[in-house]
């Protein structure tokens, strides 16, 4: 019985650490660096000061252990190693831990036991990159990877209500019911092209218990399919066509042709050609098309073809020539006019004079924005004065406010190249609309190479930039925001990227850290009064 | 005393949770300069001796002793919206036989070897696999020359070195419609009839822009220097015929105003194509090659007997 005690309580301190050490010791350090290292470090000297003087080293020795243990069967884990293989790894770490556990650490059987149990349960139940979400999120449901191959990375992702249920629905695209995995050894491709991919719509619907794939009988695909934002994953080398990603080259052609160094470019704009007037094909020559706008104002039915953009302001048609290849969204504009987004080498305001023609209005050009071509635009009033701003992601993150006059104002710049707007929906129990954004740590992990961006809602203030509502210290890609359960309340969808996993995230109002936090002073306080009572020994 | 330090230590845990809450309470990210950020353009002037150039420094490429064997480095990177595709490619040359390539392609590895008529792929899934012929013959200095039709409206960029080898840069650019159809290259001839055929492409070839940039070695070398040069290349230096035709075929050019010869290697090659793509805004593709350590003895390759091996260990 006392066995059980003892390892119970083994237990619960790991648990304890566990959590502690993912939402309340890796935020201070993300948030305040090395002030934060300074911080932690100092608490845990005081905390370390507080044990018992004999039981100070198997503490110690049980909490490293545990920490560096559950990182190394994560690491395996992550390693999609085959079962022998992951038995094969963890022995080895689980008889160095027990060996240190033991012979160093003096640790008595039942927390070697709990130390390892505690480890392993890491996985199947919470993984240490999962325990972030924590702080705000609860973890509704995940799925499996939807792609099985390894050319591609990520796939764009929509949250948007397809069947008219009222519950949004997942749109994205993989392949893993459609595609038997491949033997071990088996070759990928035998003539050394690249690998066709196939590649098919995935609409995943909330079934009150989990998101299940939508009978394709259900929705019209090619429409759902428009309704992801435009992707070119693989982008000379990999052509939509017929559900599948195609390649335009072989790796042989790739190299050899690259070696002929001067043809190169001339190399890469015919693949450029093939790809784009594969693309062209499909949709008859028609380079975008939107029935209707997302931020929908009396602008519909538009379209860009032939050089022009041409479409309906209310019941009235126009048309205008055009270099823009790319409808963004509709837009309000001061004084109550409507606008049309157009994205080109330029970023374009289309709108309507007094007599109803079509003007642009207003024009961001490369020469006022770097990487306009690597930017992604959002609309959304973030200012909450009735007209919308412009949200460029990019390494020059901007919110725009276009004036009238055609002027711009700039509300908010980015001061670090990584910061993205994903989405603007009420997150947070205020109701009010919140900038769902990946913001980057105080603490750069691989400068220049390896940036990691965190999940952040922010409020917009004309007085101090952007206000921070949450944080959760989980790095997340294509993060969209849409009522999955039909319960009023938005949930988030997201994938982390690499993993072709998506994930619905419940926000919950619940004080997690606060609460850690709480538990962490009750438990130094019964230590310190513990100490004054019986001294250090 | 041992109550006051407890004390003391309450309090210090005291601020420490301020500050916690603090933190995990919220912050700001306060907004930086608010301006644009115009995109800065070089100083350029006219560049009349390009087509010149660009011909030197091709033949040197082609027929100096020292870029028989190089290093190379490049990629193709491009860019549209937040997707951005890369390949890469680095290596040797040894001119006549072959080259090594360390590939990735959309972030997947490969390797190439080519030595003679033996060519080999590496992928991670198949290990090393004997192909049977090439598709594209070895040729390093091919293309380079289709930039002639628009070497008259080259401009100079201010010099720059390249690897502390000093450079003169040069830069083209054209109108991808126009680049298409006055280009006289195979790859381009074929490209045309697709062109042609598709409902939109013209329009996207005329809103496409190249802009390409070489950087052309401008190497002097004193009298001296180049006949020890010759001298450790078996060239009898005595032999006057024999130390000019070396020189004539290394292309090395003699300044009378500056009383050097100078050398004109190609050390990087870099070409911008801002192209519209449907849905998509315009993507931003960079073509970049550099070309180092010429004739470094350390640039070995296996042989094909060696190779073979492989395949057997593969097997």
């Amino acid at each position: 019985m006392s066995k059980l005690l003892s390892f119970s309580k083994w237990i619960l301190f790991a648990v304890y650490l566990y959590f502690t050490y993912h939402l309340l010791v890796t935020p201070l350090i993300l948030d305040l660096s090395y002030l934060g290292i300074i911080l932690v470090s100092g608490s845990l000297l005081l905390l370390i000061g507080t044990i018992p003087r004999r039981y100070r080293r198997q503490v110690l020795v049980f909490g490293i252990l545990f920490l560096l243990m559950d990182k190394s069967f994560y690491n395996m884990d992550k390693a999609e190693w085959s079962v022998w293989l992951l038995v094969l790894g963890a022995i080895p770490v689980i008889l160095l831990v027990a060996g240190i556990g033991k012979w160093y650490g003096k640790l008595p059987a039942t927390a070697l036991v709990a130390l390892i149990v505690a480890a392993l349960l890491t996985i199947p139940l919470m993984p240490r990159n999962e325990v972030p979400l924590l702080s705000h999120f609860m973890k509704k449901w995940t799925s499996e990877p939807l792609y099985t191959g390894k050319m591609f990375d990520y796939f764009p992702l929509a949250v948007q209500d397809v069947n008219g249920d009222g519950k949004d629905e997942i749109i994205t695209l993989g392949n893993v019911d459609e595609t038997e995995p491949l033997a071990e050894g088996e070759q990928e491709d035998k003539d050394y092209r690249l690998p066709t991919e196939p590649i098919y719509l995935y609409v995943l619907a909330w079934n009150g218990k989990a998101m299940e794939r939508l009978d394709e009988d259900s929705y019209d695909p090619n429409e759902i399919g428009n309704r992801l934002p435009k992707d070119d994953p693989g982008f000379p080398y990999y052509v939509w066509s017929d559900n599948a990603l195609r390649p335009t080259i072989s790796r042989q052609e790739l190299a050899e042709g690259m070696l002929q160094f001067g043809t190169a470019p001339f190399r890469a704009m015919a693949l450029n050609i093939e790809n784009i007037s594969e693309q062209l094909k499909q949709s008859g020559g028609v380079l975008d098309a939107a029935d209707q706008l997302e931020h929908g104002n009396g602008f519909h039915d538009i379209r860009i073809e032939n050089g022009n953009v041409s479409g309906y302001i209310h019941d009235h048609y126009f048309e205008l020539p055009t270099t823009a290849t790319t409808i963004v969204d509709g837009i309000r504009l001061p004084e109550g006019k409507e606008g049309l987004l157009l994205l080109g080498n330029d970023l374009e305001i289309l709108t309507h004079d007094s007599e109803g023609n079509p003007v642009i209005s207003h024009r961001l050009t490369r020469q006022m924005l770097k990487n306009v071509a690597a930017s992604e635009f959002s609309v959304a009033d973030a200012d909450g004065d009735g007209a919308d701003e412009i949200l460029v992601s990019s390494s020059y993150s901007r919110i725009f406010k276009p004036l009238t006059g055609g002027e711009w104002d700039i509300l908010w710049t980015a001061t670090d190249t990584n910061f993205r707007f994903e989405d603007v929906a009420s997150i947070s129990d205020t109701n009010r609309e919140e900038l769902i954004s990946l913001s980057e740590s105080e603490v750069i992990i691989h400068p220049d190479r390896f940036h990691l961006r965190f999940l952040t809602g922010y409020e917009y203030d004309p007085e101090q930039g952007l206000k921070r509502n949450w944080r959760s210290f989980i790095s997340l890609i294509n993060v969209r925001a849409g009522d999955i359960d039909g319960d009023g309340d938005n949930e988030l969808v997201a994938s982390i990227y690499k993993t072709h996993r998506i994930y619905v995230l419940e926000r919950h109002h619940l004080p997690v850290q606060a609460t850690l936090l709480i538990t962490t002073i009750i438990l130094a306080g019964y230590a310190i009064t513990r100490r004054i009572r019986y001294g250090a020994s | 005393m041992a109550h006051r330090n407890i004390f003391r230590r309450s309090r210090n845990i005291s601020v420490m949770i301020a500050v916690f809450m603090l933190v995990l309470t919220g912050c700001t990210y306060p907004s930086g300069e608010k301006v644009f950020q115009p995109t800065e353009s070089p100083d350029t002037r006219p560049a009349e001796d390009a087509s010149q150039m660009l011909s030197i420094a091709v033949e040197t490429m082609e027929h100096a002793d020292v870029a028989q064997k190089f290093w190379y480095s490049g990629w193709v990177a491009s860019h549209i919206q937040k997707r951005q595709v890369n390949s890469m490619f680095d290596g040797v040359v040894v001119r006549p036989h072959g080259y090594l390539v360390n590939a990735r392609v959309n972030a997947n590895p490969y390797r190439y070897y080519k030595w003679d008529d033996h060519y080999y792929l590496y992928t991670e899934k198949s290990g090393w696999v004997k192909l049977e012929k090439e598709e594209v013959p070895m040729d390093p200095l091919a293309g380079f020359e289709w930039w002639q039709p628009f070497a008259d409206r080259a401009v100079r960029l201010p010099d720059e070195p390249i690897l502390s080898k000093n450079c003169r840069v040069y830069q083209i650019e054209a109108n991808g419609q126009e680049w298409v159809e006055l280009s006289a290259n195979p790859l381009f001839e074929e490209i045309r009839s697709r062109v042609q055929e598709t409902d939109g492409m013209e329009h996207i070839l005329q809103n496409t822009t190249v802009k390409m940039t070489l950087w052309i070695g401008d190497e002097s070398y004193t009298r001296e220097q180049v006949e020890d040069w010759a001298a450790k290349n078996d060239v009898d230096t005595d032999n006057q015929e024999e130390l000019d035709q070396w020189i004539e075929r290394n292309r090395l050019i003699w300044n009378e105003a500056e009383q050097v010869y100078k050398h004109h290697l190609i050390y990087q090659y870099e070409t911008w194509i801002n192209m519209p793509v449907p849905s998509a805004g315009y993507m931003d593709q960079q073509t970049f090659f550099r070309f180092y350590k010429f004739d470094d003895p350390g640039i070995k390759m296996k042989s094909p007997a060696e190779m073979e091996a492989y395949l057997d260990d593969e097997a």
